[in-house]
Parts: C-alpha cells; structure tokens; sequence
C-alpha cells in the first residue's frame, strides 16, 4: 500500500482525502463503468465523472471519432442527462463505489458554476468538484467563473486547465482560491473522418505526454497549489514523470479505454519505486523525485 | 467482460483479402453468445492506440475465431499473427442475437463481411438455418466448406442477382421463424420491408440485426458508437450490436 494522504479543501464543509495519487480522469470511465473485475478501488483516489452540465445535452451526431497516428479525436458534445437527473440516478453507484466521486461540471458562464456547485453542496454522494472551462475563455470570464463556483462549493474545488491557455488559466484557478489543479484538458485536434466530415474535438494520445510535462512544469514553477497532472499517462514512469514535473497526483484518462486495469498498474508501479528508494509515504516520494529532478 | 490473453492457434485465408483466426481462450469460448464482439489490442506499442472491435465470428469450447479483412492498420497487425502468437482481448462485449429455445428456423441475411458477425449462431443452435448472401465478386463468396451440411447456403453475387438475391430472401424470410441480418444501412432498410410483407405487418421479435457502429471502447464510457433507436440512442457496444430490427433507426 501507498501511504498516502493527499488532503484538499481544508476550510470548506467538506474535506477531501485523497488515498491513493491515482485518480480516473473525467469521463474516464463513464458513468458506471466501475466494473469491480476490472478496477481496484483501493487503488484509486477518486474518480471524476464526464462533464456535467446544468440543462441536459443532446450531444453530437456522429461522426463522433475518428482514430489518429498514436491516439484519437471524439466529440460527443458532452451528452448528458444535466447535473441534477445524474446525481439523482447514480447516487447509489457513487455512493457504494468506495471511492470518493468528483463531479465534473462544464459551464460557459458564472451562473452556470454557481448553480452547480450551489447544487452539489447538498449531495452527499459527491466529494469534490472539478471545474472544466471552455479552451477559448478568456481570463476574466474565467475567474468569475472559478469564483462564484468557489463561492458555493461545499467540497473542494478543483480547476481543470485548458491545454491552450493552461499557464493564464491556472494562475487565475490559483489567485481565485482553487483547492487544487488538474493539468490540463487534453488539447483540442480536428481529424477528417472517412465519410469526409470532420470531427472536431480533444485529441487523446500518449505521444503528448512530454507537453503535458511541460505544462506541469510551468504551471508548478509559477503557483502554490497542488497540481493533479492529467494526460499521457500510460503507464508508472509517465507519472513518475509527471510527480517529478511538480504534480503531487495524476489523473489516468483514455488508456482506461485501452487498459482496464490502467489505474492499478500505475499505482503498483509506484508502490515499487517507493520501496525500491525506501520511502514510507507519498509526500517523501514527491519530494525526493521533485528534487532528485531539480 | 473479462481481459483475455488468447493464443493463435490457427490462422486462413478462405477468400482472397480475409483472414480467419482461431484463437485458443476457452473461458472466453464458454462465456460468449453469438452476435457478441471483442475488444482486440492491435499491437504492443501505443500505434494504434484505441482497441478495435471485432465480431465473435465461430465460438467453441476451446475458443472464438474471428473473420476479418487486414485493410487498417490494426487489423492488419491481427492479420499477420502467426501461430503461437499471443493476443489481448476484452469480451464477451455487447448483447447478442436472441436465439429460439425449441426447434424453429432460422433465416441468416447479409452482404460482404456480415458472415462474420452471424456464423457463430450456427455454434448455438439444433435449428434449421436457411443463409442468404450476396457478395461483390464470386472470389468473396464465404467458403461452403467451412459451413455445417445441414445449412442451406444461398450466395448470390453482384447487381446483376440482385434481384434474385431478394426474391430469395423474401422466399428466406417467410420460412424463417426468426431473421437475423447484418449488412449495410440500406439493405437493412429494404430487408426491413420484406418482413413486414411476409408477415403481414407484424414486427416485434421477429428479426434481429447485427449494428457495429463505431465502437471505440466496448464498454460505454467513450459515446462514440450511440445509435439511434426508437427509444432513443444506445450504446452499439452495451445496448447493442444486435438490435430489433424494427426499433433501430438507420441513416
């Protein structure tokens, strides 16, 4: 076992403990694909769920993929039931998941984070939040949003970057009171699928791993709040790297789709590296590889 | 669904351009129904990156085969694997055909590939089957040979049969208690008509079709292969890729 105590939100209602540095990114694994053959839970910190919004989403017609060199572009239009009609219907699954849930919450405007979070104080089968932005916001727009989020939030609130503007961005989240980071969302690709359409959307591989690295090395340089490193990670070393960059968790996104038992490779690769260096917890482990980098 | 290593055991070319791999994975063997799929890892290295789905083509005790055309690079990777060679796969994915408890017959239609979602019923059934086809060339016709006797196997080849391909299985579909169909969206569409004529309008639980889709994780997370149904869009590799043929909506 990792010894791990990753605590975030000190000063709201609701404190998170992370136990594990290993969380499932947003929509990672849908929202109920917590198939206990497949997924440790003790290996897992917490999981994020897709994108919610306020009003429900149609989502995109297809095409709605299309497969790159190393990776693939999607576009669902964030689909989903809206933020209550979620909660509602998975609250039982979130509840017994024996992981603390992260709902993640999309918005193009301050009220759509307010209400959200406003929501989300009262519902006990979530954790935390994680703030996801539209990649084109601009700073200001930003921060009111981040703050009338912050300023309903019961849990911690943690702010998902956009890979564009992930250095704006995150010192807005930083300045605004963010509990935390994720670094970053995956950047936006545009692919030409068979039927000649495009599909327009995040671009998801492995071979970004070393920009995600590079994000979080800026990112950590310039700002004092903990960073959940998201992106490339595909196995032990990419987090490794990713802990080395300043992150002090990572997030396990679309490999889960190739590699179910992703989050427990990643996390037992870990647990072996800290044996092998002879460190009892997470935070030596951070510390000694943040350093060890320089 | 489980993650399966499973080893080639092996691999033909029945007709030029496909490939038939017999992969040892007996649990995998055990557990699959027909009109299910696999989520196959094409490689070692993080190119191509997505698993590709493929249909259970044949399922026995000691495994699955799988019926395929190496065209992208994934299944080309699958195409070249030898004997011994190792292969990861996520399955049993998906629902699959509903199959009559007691003797009926059973009708199969389908175009090009389509045998490879719909053989594996042969695998799971007593009933008398009756398959209609129609293939672009004779070189892409399924080989008899590797169909069981009691099966009457009707091929039909290019547009100048097509219309004796439908009148064969308007003849197919008026014997068959139950239809099971893979094919393109239009010829489903018109298969769709023929059985409302031949059973005078009555439709539920009469013919299931086989919809793929363009599935990406196998599992419901990724929304990519949302099909559109009269219940509205379902997952091909949850809800699906054997539907009503009546209840799916195609483009």
């Amino acid at each position: 076992m990792i010894n791990c105590a990753i605590y975030l939100g000190g000063g709201r209602k609701r404190e998170l403990l992370l136990s594990s540095p290993v969380l499932v990114a947003a929509g990672a694994l849908g929202y109920e694909g917590f198939d206990k053959e497949l997924l440790n839970q003790g290996h897992i910190g917490a999981i994020v769920t897709p994108p919610l919004t306020w009003q429900p989403q149609p989502g995109a017609g297809r095409p709605r993929l299309v497969r790159t060199t190393a990776g693939y572009v999607t576009h669902t239009g964030r689909r989903n039931p809206g933020l209550r009609k979620a909660v509602r219907s998975h609250a039982r699954l979130w509840e017994d998941a024996g992981v603390p849930i992260l709902a993640a919450i999309y918005g193009r405007a301050s009220d759509d984070f307010a209400e959200a979070a406003a929501f989300l104080a009262t519902a006990e089968c979530v954790q935390g939040i994680e703030l996801h932005l539209p990649h084109s916001m601009e700073a200001g727009q930003a921060r009111q949003c981040i703050e009338a989020a912050l300023v309903e939030a019961a849990t911690p609130c943690l702010v998902r970057v956009p890979f564009e503007q992930a250095m704006v961005i995150a010192q807005v989240g930083a300045e605004a009171g963010a509990d935390a980071l994720v670094v970053a969302a995956p950047p936006l690709g545009r692919a030409l699928h068979e039927d000649g359409t495009w599909v327009h959307g995040p671009l998801h591989s492995p071979a970004l791993a070393p920009l995600y690295t590079e994000l979080v090395h800026e990112v950590a340089s310039a700002v004092a709040v903990p960073i959940i490193a998201r992106g490339g990670i595909a196995e032990p070393a990419d987090a490794l790297t990713l802990v080395a960059a300043g992150a002090v968790a990572v997030q396990v996104d679309s490999i889960l789709l190739v590699n179910p038992t992703a989050c427990t490779e990643v996390y037992l690769g870990l647990e072996r590296e800290m044996t092998r260096l002879g460190l009892s917890t997470w935070e030596e482990m951070c510390t000694r590889h943040q350093r060890t980098v320089g | 669904m489980r993650r399966y290593t499973a080893i080639v055991v092996g691999s033909a070319e029945p007709v030029p351009g496909a490939r038939l791999l017999f992969l040892n994975c007996p649990q995998l063997g055990e557990a699959a129904c027909p009109g299910q799929f696999v989520m196959i890892r094409c490689g070692h290295s993080a190119d191509p990156y997505l698993r590709y789905p493929l249909a259970i083509h044949r399922l026995g005790p000691q495994g699955i085969a799988l019926y395929f055309r190496p065209s992208e690079a994934g299944m080309a990777w699958l195409g070249a694997r030898q004997i011994g060679d190792a292969v990861d796969l996520l399955g049993p994915c998906g629902r699959g055909f509903d199959l009559p408890s007691g003797s009926s017959n059973l009708t199969l239609v389908y175009q090009g590939m389509g045998i490879n979602a719909l053989a594996s019923i042969l695998d799971r059934t007593h009933c008398a089957v009756q398959i209609v086809s129609e293939a672009p060339t004779p070189g892409q016709v399924y080989p008899r040979e590797l169909l069981p006797r009691s099966v009457e196997f009707l091929p039909f080849v290019g547009h100048e049969q097509d219309d004796a391909f439908w009148q064969a299985v308007e003849v197919a579909c008026a014997w068959g208690e139950r239809i099971y169909v893979a094919g393109s969206s239009a010829m489903i569409r018109r298969l769709g008509q023929v059985v409302a004529k031949t059973r005078m309008g009555a439709r539920e639980g009469i013919a299931q079709v086989w919809v793929m889709g363009e599935i990406a994780c196998g599992r419901g997370i990724c929304q990519s292969c949302l099909t559109e149904t009269r219940a509205g869009l379902k997952h091909a590799c949850l809800d699906g890729p054997v539907f009503d043929l009546f209840d799916v909506l195609l483009d």
